[in-house]
């Protein structure tokens, strides 16, 4: 048995430990937003935060998580209400939408750690893959996350 | 949308609301036929309906085409609302099931691709919501005492200059019982109220809750996960495994034999993984093992020999050049997947697919069950671009469930997915072109050589006329798009010039290959550009001027390049920069795209901007419109910088996006989308934006640095951002 802290619950799981978080966020907990592209952490679809950090979850072993503070994208907001969400919303980035949770996720961490950051910062950030292409509105939907904080504090 | 609205029980029990309201739909074969089923029977009711208004003003609305990110959830939805005049917040949708009454109304099975679900449904669904509008009035009107014509409808509301008003929801019982007009009359694009405008995608809010349900997170009771391995040789089979090896590892299950792999069935993806490793299955790589990628290219190129030695001895300038571009892959983010639940007497399939009709005859095949007896749902789809238009996986996920007693959820790796696409098809062309002394083409000659899916197409889809041999009688009559004129063709090649000859081979190649998104124009959208672009150079005139003179009589052709022109600031680039033009036709939709470019001191390419210009009559929905072309021009540009697949012993050298490098947001230039105004009924949208960009590219890059880029990508070349 693990014990993990998912979203703010603390829960166990019964799962060998080699077993990428991924797959035990997704079958074992149920938690399904977090989704699987290719297995290398290549794509970012699978981005998680551990303890704020955006962090790819099928290549990590559940083992390896220790007490860190997992948040999906189910745990970012209940009701698309973080600033990323509604950025997203204004813009309409999903096309396929099957990167999107990853993207969020990572947008998020981005922002949390630099609030307004520049293009260089996204590009230097924001290495997740989409293969719908919807690169523009999510660079467009940062800076808007971005300003939507500012005027919020 | 939850898991359990995608089961047989949500299609047949709507809720509370369910016998009540109005419901209808259209006759399975006959298009534009509308007919109310508000006395068939429940199941039969719902399976053809497309619209339901419930008595309490909901409106639930059956999308007939997938949803695979280019937004037909929404434009459908809002051909449908804008003819009912209804209220858009009220309006929920359902993904079609499988049944012949959504069938692809231009291809006559439940199929989405060719970018034609809003120009094959524009009419068709615009004649249900005003028919739905019409019995709504109707119902008012009779209860009122009042002419159908003095009534008013927006927004679900149905009202009188007498002050009278009856929402939708309280008028939908006494509209099911009249008869629906036969044909109802459509609004006059000045009466358009959604379309034409931004409405927000109706798939957004599931999209960044995490809450949209792909294939990939089907969740059944007592379901089981199964993983699978083939044959990285095309052609291989599998020679041996460690069946107790496997077996002997945690939470396994099954082990089946596939027709060119193994499967391995467990209580988990992950332990699915781990024992298929274990299995170590050796493979029988069979008669393709020696075959190569130089190898193709050297057939291909034996090919284009057949063209005159010669040509145009006489001409007082000629072209005679070849351009080739390689196999690519659709790596779609979701990798292929089905969920599959077989009894001997059922099947029932969740699955992202573009094509439901083969989903259920690969089930057919498999199960030996009759082909309407196969259930089939779908669910979103993590991309399709022409990848999910084949059943490969499908037939896998029920040759799995027949063996085990509970519902399987088979998915492949990034790997699997990768090795064993359908891949866009190597392909090479040989242009002769004679140009006369004024720099006009007066003889025009094209030689095309690939192989080809024509044959599989058929053989997957319609197994009836399998033993048809179309592609030995007919050859590939898609071959040719954009380069031809032969009748078949929606998009023939368009300059005005003196004799065009043309000559294609299919090529026997065994690489499995298909439709990629745009299919042959990603090909023909380059090489037929670039050549233009070199006529334009021979006859030393501007490539703009060049291609309006040959498009004379082409008013939408010189309506895209006029735009692009005027937008892109055509012939005044900034100081440093170039510029690349190129125009093409694609599934009815004219796109008009120059590329603005420049090489960094370290030689490196930049690629500034993407300027497009793009007519598909009316547009429906512009922000999605922008998107899609957006995406397709994302798409064509990793292809043009770096995509390739190439193929040594017999297989896929790439495995992962390590080796097959797609765009990154870092490397996505700017990219402007035009639209021209225009009142033409819709044509397509979710590829025409692709085919244009190679050539924009490197036509752009032939007048930076006089260097003529004929084989794509441009790694090859040392070319790369
Ligand atoms: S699935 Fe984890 S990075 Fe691609
Ligand atoms: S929206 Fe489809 S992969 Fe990003």
């Amino acid at each position: 048995m693990l014990t993990l802290n998912v979203n703010g619950q603390t829960m166990e799981v019964d799962v060998e430990p080699d077993t990428p978080l991924l797959w035990v966020l997704r079958e074992t907990i149920g938690l399904a937003g977090t989704r699987f592209g290719c297995g290398q952490g290549l794509c970012g679809a699978c981005t998680v935060h551990l303890d704020g950090v955006a962090t790819r979850t099928c290549i990590l072993p559940v083992s390896d998580v220790g007490t860190a503070e997992i948040t999906t994208i189910e745990g970012l907001s209940a009701d698309n209400s973080h600033p990323v969400q509604q950025a997203w919303t204004e813009l309409d980035v999903p096309q396929c939408g099957y990167c999107q949770s990853g993207q969020i996720m990572a947008a998020a961490a981005l922002l949390a750690e630099n609030p307004l950051p520049s293009d260089s910062d996204i590009d230097a950030a924001m290495t997740n893959i989409c293969r719908c292409g919807t690169y523009s509105r999510i660079r467009k939907g940062i800076h808007r996350a971005a300003r939507l904080t500012e005027r919020t504090q | 949308m939850s898991i359990s609205e995608l089961s047989r029980r949500r299609f047949l029990q709507l809720g509370p609301g369910a016998s009540a309201g109005l419901l209808i739909g259209c006759g399975s074969r006959e298009l534009d036929t509308i007919a109310s089923f508000a006395t068939t029977r429940e199941e039969q009711r719902f399976r053809n309906a497309r619209l339901h208004i419930d008595t309490d003003g909901s409106i639930n609305f059956i999308v007939p085409s997938t949803e695979m990110g280019q937004g037909v959830q929404t434009a459908l939805t809002m051909l449908v609302a804008e003819e009912m005049d209804a209220d858009w917040n009220r309006i929920q949708t359902t993904f079609a099931p499988y049944d012949p009454a959504f069938d692809n109304p231009s291809y006559f099975i439940q199929v989405t691709g060719g970018s034609n679900s809003v120009s094959s449904h524009w009419v068709k669904l615009r004649k249900l919501g005003a028919a739905a509008r019409a019995m709504l009035v109707e119902a008012a009107a009779e209860r009122w005492g009042v002419k159908p014509g003095e009534c008013s409808v927006a927004g679900s509301i149905v009202s009188h200059p007498s002050g009278k008003s009856l929402g939708f929801g309280a008028l939908a019982e006494a509209a099911a019982q009249l008869a629906p007009p036969d044909d109802p009359a459509l609004k006059t694009p000045d009466q358009f109220r959604l379309i034409g405008r931004p409405v927000p995608r109706l798939d957004t809010p599931a999209k960044i809750s995490g809450g949209a349900i792909y294939g990939i997170d089907v969740k059944l009771p007592g379901m089981l996960y199964a993983t699978v391995a083939q044959s990285p040789v095309f052609g291989g089979k599998v020679a041996s495994w460690d069946e107790a090896a496997a077996m002997a590892m945690p939470g396994v299950r099954k082990i089946v034999a596939l027709e060119d792999g193994m499967a391995v069935v467990a209580d988990s993806h992950w332990r699915a993984l781990k024992a298929l490793e274990a299995l170590s299955i050796r493979f029988d790589d069979g008669p393709n093992a020696d075959r190569n990628s130089e190898e193709f290219t050297r057939m291909l190129e034996a090919s284009m020999q057949e063209m005159d030695k010669e040509p145009f001895p006489e001409a007082a300038q000629r072209l005679d050049v070849e351009y080739q571009a390689p196999f690519l892959a659709h790596q779609p983010l979701e990798p292929m997947n089905c969920t599959a639940q077989v009894t001997p007497t059922s099947c029932r399939l969740w699955v992202p697919t573009q094509n439901l009709h083969g989903a259920a005859v690969a089930a057919a095949e498999v199960t030996g069950l009759p082909r309407q007896e196969i259930e089939v749902n779908v669910t979103h789809l993590g991309g399709g671009f022409g990848r999910r238009l084949e059943s490969d996986f499908v037939k896998q996920a029920v040759t799995v469930a027949k063996e085990v007693d509970q519902p399987v959820r088979l998915l492949w790796t990034r790997e699997e997915d990768m090795q064993h696409d359908f891949y866009r098809p190597v392909t090479r062309a040989r242009f002769q072109i004679a140009l006369g002394a004024d720099g006009t083409p007066e003889e025009w000659h094209t030689r095309i050589a690939s192989p080809s899916s024509f044959q599989k197409v058929i053989a997957d889809n319609f197994p009836e006329f399998s033993w048809l041999p179309v592609q030995a009688l007919l050859g590939d009559v898609n071959m040719l798009a954009g380069l031809g004129t032969s009748f078949v063709q929606s998009n023939p090649f368009p300059y005005a010039v003196g004799k065009l000859r043309t000559e294609d081979e299919i090529m026997d190649i065994p690489v499995p290959n298909g439709s990629h998104r745009s299919v042959q124009h990603s090909f023909s959208g380059f090489c037929k550009e670039a050549a233009i672009d070199e006529c334009a150079h021979a006859a030393g005139q501007d490539p703009l001027a060049y291609r309006r003179r040959l498009l004379a009589e082409e008013p939408r052709y010189l309506g895209v390049i006029d735009l692009v022109a005027e937008k892109a600031d055509w012939g005044r680039p900034p100081p440093g920069r170039f510029q690349g033009l190129a125009v093409h036709r694609s599934f009815g939709t004219y796109v008009a795209e120059v590329a603005e470019i420049s090489f960094a001191e370290d030689g490196s390419l930049r690629i500034h901007r993407i300027v497009c210009a793009v007519d598909c009559g009316v547009v429906v929905n512009p922000a999605i419109a922008e998107s899609q072309v957006h995406g397709a021009v994302i798409w064509g540009l990793e292809n043009t910088l770096r995509c390739e697949i190439t193929i040594q012993g017999g297989r896929v050298e790439q495995s992962n996006f390590h080796d097959y490098e797609v765009l990154h947001l870092h490397e996505a230039p700017d990219v402007e989308v035009h639209f021209v105004p225009s009142a033409e009924p819709p044509t397509g949208l979710g590829e025409p934006g692709a085919p244009p960009v190679a050539a924009a590219v490197t036509n752009a890059i032939f007048a930076a640095t006089g260097r003529r880029i004929r084989t794509l990508p441009l790694t090859r070349h040392g070319l790369s951002i």
